[in-house]
């Protein structure tokens, strides 16, 4: 039996049910889905989970053309799609009716982000008593995890069906803010980039009005910059994991994993399984090497040390080569393969490869927390973005609000489950369902075991810091705007200091994205190198509303 | 500042205001500091729309400050072009629409009046506005266009600017908070006092925006200045020109003269070069509040849609908001201080300050050099709103 097929530029491309656009596009072989508005350069796939705004498709929507993420768009057989030049063509509406306003739900907590952290604080409020609902933009439980997943998978506790709690998948949080009355007002919208269903949907998520919030949004995917980066053919490894795991598609037949962090140990396994020719690249090969040899030696941790042990050993079966200390300094295009250029220390190498996932640590997703005022705090050593600032149970400094997960700062999954149900507790306590010192205790300290264990993977890993200095300064920093290096450090040169200064300077940080992706380096840059008697808060870029961005007409129905 | 600077004139505030300032009396050869908090983009300049705007201005001190303010743009956007600064200077004109006849009526006397004061005004019945702007709503009343109407990118011009500035022998002085102000027996003002240290000067120009009260009051002087927070909606890119002109509905002119503490809306909808649409405009009193407000964000989404349907289908990728520099009377506030000599405040410009920086800073000069200047004073000096000695 033959698959369904969507149109793309007029040919058809088969699709599996429930893959994405993106996915079946890259699976077709497609790597060209639009061109940028600068500089006409043609863009596929990156981060494949949101992001990056890199994989805009053009859709015929009832309002004109609209450049969708393929990466998040389901393909149906009567999509007509076409390569995108990145900007949207609306045309007058058919009907001026403006869409009728959502239910507003009221609840105790609301918890935002159904991954690890989310899933267990949920979990744990509703243990508690108080009546819990979770919100997330996929249809299903599980976040990012399930498809990255973590060096070691999500605990069992986490898998355990919905007890008690209320989920709500397929939306995403708008706006949020502090309810005159007391607690939270979370705007929701329908998740992804198609407007409004056509008549007869179920109506519009409305207003979820929260006593309390547990934000577990989790961290994006960082990629310091290297020439050619933006070819396509580059993704991150974490995309290269979600396609695989989420959509089914093998991101190519010879690949190379690049970067640093767990993360690529997974990735690599994960393709070699899928029969992909692998080529594993690890820039701190203290990492890959010595993890089992700290695990061991701490006698701790052991069921990491376990799947290191089994990811190892996968590695070793399907003959996996494996560079340490190598790391990408170029990629260039040889279609239809990719030319990469590694170098360590003096010496250099290419490959010929079709696929590159590269990783170098994730940054924190801030952008609700921001909106609503809480404190973030700069990066630990060794990590990327702000974070969250939170006391030891997941207070933030907005009263009734809470943190859990790698929002508060990247430690696995481990960690991620127990600040979630330490935060569910606490949430619950503070809307009058209490727990008993006992339970709380107990949370507190399977948090502190796991940081413990983060701590230890963390020092393996440091993020890179020589990426400013090598990269050219024609090469583009900010993906969404095609702003260069050399055009930050002209910036710099001509007085900007702060993150809000660059930005009126370059438009850095300007795009769809808003800064997920550029965010983070360029607050290591100004952080790191060029910051001078400026606080932590100049060297980033703000976290503006609107976490997404969301059809105008949602815009004039809010409540 | 390892030791105390000495100039002639020092500006605080590098803004768009502060950097006109700096310009126009290095010009006339003073020396010249410019002191920021934190740095160029810190305030009210990086926060707007970049507006360069007759339209919205009743006949009256104000329009006459913005007409000359407007010719001296076109010196300006010149020199700075010349200069090789991407300012982004675009005469695009503006187009003012009403939905309803009695809108019409009161518009089209306003524009008489306007055209009367020496503005170039167009009447445009619903077929000229579709002509002249295709995606405007087709069952408009009619409409105005003002083909003076300009817009900038004001952090790059405040930026060329004071680059200029400081090629041309100013001091810039950034990150400096004012902490104080020293005086001679008299009252004068003589020195400011800075955390990064002292700048001693006969004159200091207040060019502060919305903190312009905060600083007179550090300096000893006063200033009845308060924010007057308005938000902005940015759209992802459409084509460029989607949007020719700046496109407001008629409410406009009334919602700028408006005293309302409680949230007033009315539509600003232009097209930029990056391709995103721009969309304004909030006025309201809710002090330095950094909260984005649902009510805003709704108020701007439906009435752009009402002017320019097609915006139904598109999406914000984000907003932001900022604070105007509101005067009680809502004319600016340009000239010496009521009691301390030797401080000119100008500031005071609520929505306006971009379209009438280079007219301010003229007049700044004018009172400080006594030099001619084509636009009269007395109606900006603050001294007007002075409270009665106690």
């Amino acid at each position: 039996m033959s698959l369904p097929t969507f149109g793309f530029d007029g040919a058809p491309v088969p699709f599996a049910p429930g893959a994405s656009i993106g996915a079946s596009l890259w699976a077709a072989g497609v790597r060209e889905f639009r061109r940028t508005r600068g500089t006409g350069a043609p863009r596929a796939l990156f981060c494949a989970v949101g992001n990056c705004f890199d994989c805009l498709v053009d859709v015929e929507v009832a309002g004109g053309t609209r450049p969708v993420r393929s990466c998040r768009t389901p393909a149906t057989p009567a999509a007509v799609v076409r390569s995108s030049g990145s900007v949207a063509r609306p045309e007058a509406p058919v009907s001026a009716a403006e869409p009728a306003a959502g239910a507003v739900v009221a609840v105790d907590i609301a918890v935002v982000g159904a991954g690890p952290a989310g899933l267990a604080a949920a979990a744990a409020a509703a243990g508690a008593g108080a009546r819990a609902l979770l919100l997330d933009a996929a249809a299903a439980p599980g976040g990012q995890i399930h498809r990255r997943s973590s060096l070691v998978g999500a605990p069992a506790g986490s898998r355990a069906a919905e007890g008690g709690f209320e989920h709500r998948g397929r939306v995403r949080v708008v706006l949020v803010e502090g309810d005159d009355r007391r607690g939270f007002r979370l705007h929701l919208d329908r998740a992804g980039d198609l407007p409004a269903a056509p008549p007869g949907a179920p109506p519009p998520p409305g207003v979820v009005r929260a006593r309390a919030v547990v934000l577990c949004a989790g961290a994006t995917e960082v990629v310091a910059p290297f020439d050619g980066w933006t070819t396509p053919g580059v993704l991150t490894a974490g995309g290269m994991q979600a396609l695989l795991k989420g959509d089914g598609v093998r991101a190519g037949r010879r690949v190379l994993v690049a970067g640093t962090g767990p993360l690529l140990l997974v990735v690599a396994a994960g393709l070699a399984a899928a029969g992909a020719r692998v080529t594993l690249a690890d820039e701190s090969p203290a990492g890959s090497r010595d993890l089992a040899r700290v695990g061991l030696a701490s006698g701790r941790h052991p069921a990491t040390v376990l799947q290191a042990a089994g990811l190892l050993a996968t590695l070793i079966r399907h003959r996996v080569q494996v560079l340490p200390g190598w790391r990408v300094r170029s990629v260039g295009s040889a279609a239809p393969d990719l030319r990469v250029g590694l170098q360590r220390g003096a010496a250099q190498r290419e490959l010929r490869v079709d696929a590159v996932g590269i990783s170098h640590g994730l940054a924190p997703d801030v952008a609700l927390a921001a909106q609503l005022g809480a404190d973030l705090a700069a990066p630990e050593p060794g990590q990327w973005g702000r974070r969250v600032a939170v006391d030891l149970d997941g207070r933030t400094s907005v009263p009734g609000l809470l943190a859990a997960g790698e929002l508060t700062g990247v430690a696995g999954a481990p960690a991620a489950h127990a600040e979630g149900v330490l935060a569910g507790l606490a949430a619950a306590g503070a809307v009058g369902h209490d727990s008993g010192p006992g339970a709380l205790t107990a949370a507190r300290r399977a948090v502190a075991n796991a940081h413990d264990g983060a701590r230890v993977l963390s020092r393996l890993w440091p993020t890179p810091a020589a990426w400013w200095a090598y990269l050219d300064d024609a090469e583009t920093v900010c993906r969404c705007e095609e702003v260069s290096a050399g055009s930050i450090r002209a910036a710099v040169a001509a007085g900007a200091r702060t993150a809000r200064a660059v930005k009126g300077r370059t438009r850095v940080g300007m795009g769809l994205c808003q800064g997920r992706v550029c965010g983070p380096l360029l607050g290591q840059i100004l952080q790191e190198r060029l910051l001078t008697g400026q606080g932590t808060a100049a060297a980033w870029l703000d976290s503006r509303p609107l976490a997404e961005p969301v059809d105008l007409a949602r815009l004039a129905a809010l409540d | 500042m390892n030791r105390a600077l000495v100039v002639d004139a020092v500006v605080i505030g590098a803004g768009l205001v502060g950097a006109c300032c700096a310009r126009a009396l290095l010009a006339q050869g003073l020396s010249v500091a410019v002191v920021d908090a934190t740095g160029p983009v810190g305030g009210t300049t990086g926060s707007g729309e970049g507006n360069i705007l007759l339209s919205d201005k009743e006949p009256g001190p104000e329009l006459t400050l913005a007409l000359r303010s407007r010719q001296l743009w076109d010196v300006l956007a010149a020199d700075l072009a010349a200069d090789g600064a991407e300012i982004e200077f675009d005469p695009k004109g503006g187009l003012v629409v009403v939905a309803d006849a009695a809108g019409l009526d009161a518009l089209h006397e306003l524009a008489d009046a306007q055209a009367a004061a020496g503005v170039l005004v167009e009447r445009l019945d619903p077929a000229g506005l579709l002509a002249v702007e295709p995606a405007v709503h087709p069952a408009l009343a009619g409409g105005v266009r003002y083909s003076q109407d300009a817009q900038v990118l004001p952090m790059a011009a405040a930026g060329a600017l004071l680059a200029a500035a400081a090629r041309a022998g100013a001091h810039l002085i950034w990150p400096a908070r004012v902490t104080g102000a020293g005086h001679d027996p008299r009252g004068r003002i003589t020195t400011v006092r800075t955390d990064a240290g002292d700048v001693t000067a006969g004159t200091v120009v207040n060019a502060c925006g919305p903190w312009a009260g905060e600083v007179a009051a550090l300096l000893s002087g006063s200033l009845p200045v308060r924010p007057r927070r308005g938000h902005i909606l940015v759209t992802e890119p459409l084509p460029p020109r989607f949007i020719r002109h700046k496109v407001y509905e008629g409410s406009y002119v009334a919602a700028v003269a408006s005293d309302a503490a409680a949230l007033v809306g009315s539509a600003v909808v232009e097209s930029t070069r990056a391709g995103t649409v721009l969309i304004g405009s909030t006025r309201e009193f809710a002090g330095w509040s950094p909260q984005t407000s649902t009510a805003a964000l709704r108020e701007l989404a439906r009435r752009a849609v009402a002017i320019v349907p097609a915006l139904a289908g598109v999406r914000a990728q984000r907003s932001y908001l900022g604070f105007r520099p509101a005067s009680p009377d809502h004319l600016p506030l340009i000239g010496p201080d009521s009691r301390v000599g030797g401080l000119v405040h100008a500031s005071g410009h609520e929505g306006a300050g971009i379209g009438l920086a280079p007219g301010t800073a003229e007049l700044v000069t004018a009172i400080v050099t006594g030099i001619d200047c084509p636009v009269p004073a007395a109606p900006f000096a603050p001294a007007r709103l002075a409270p009665v000695a106690a």
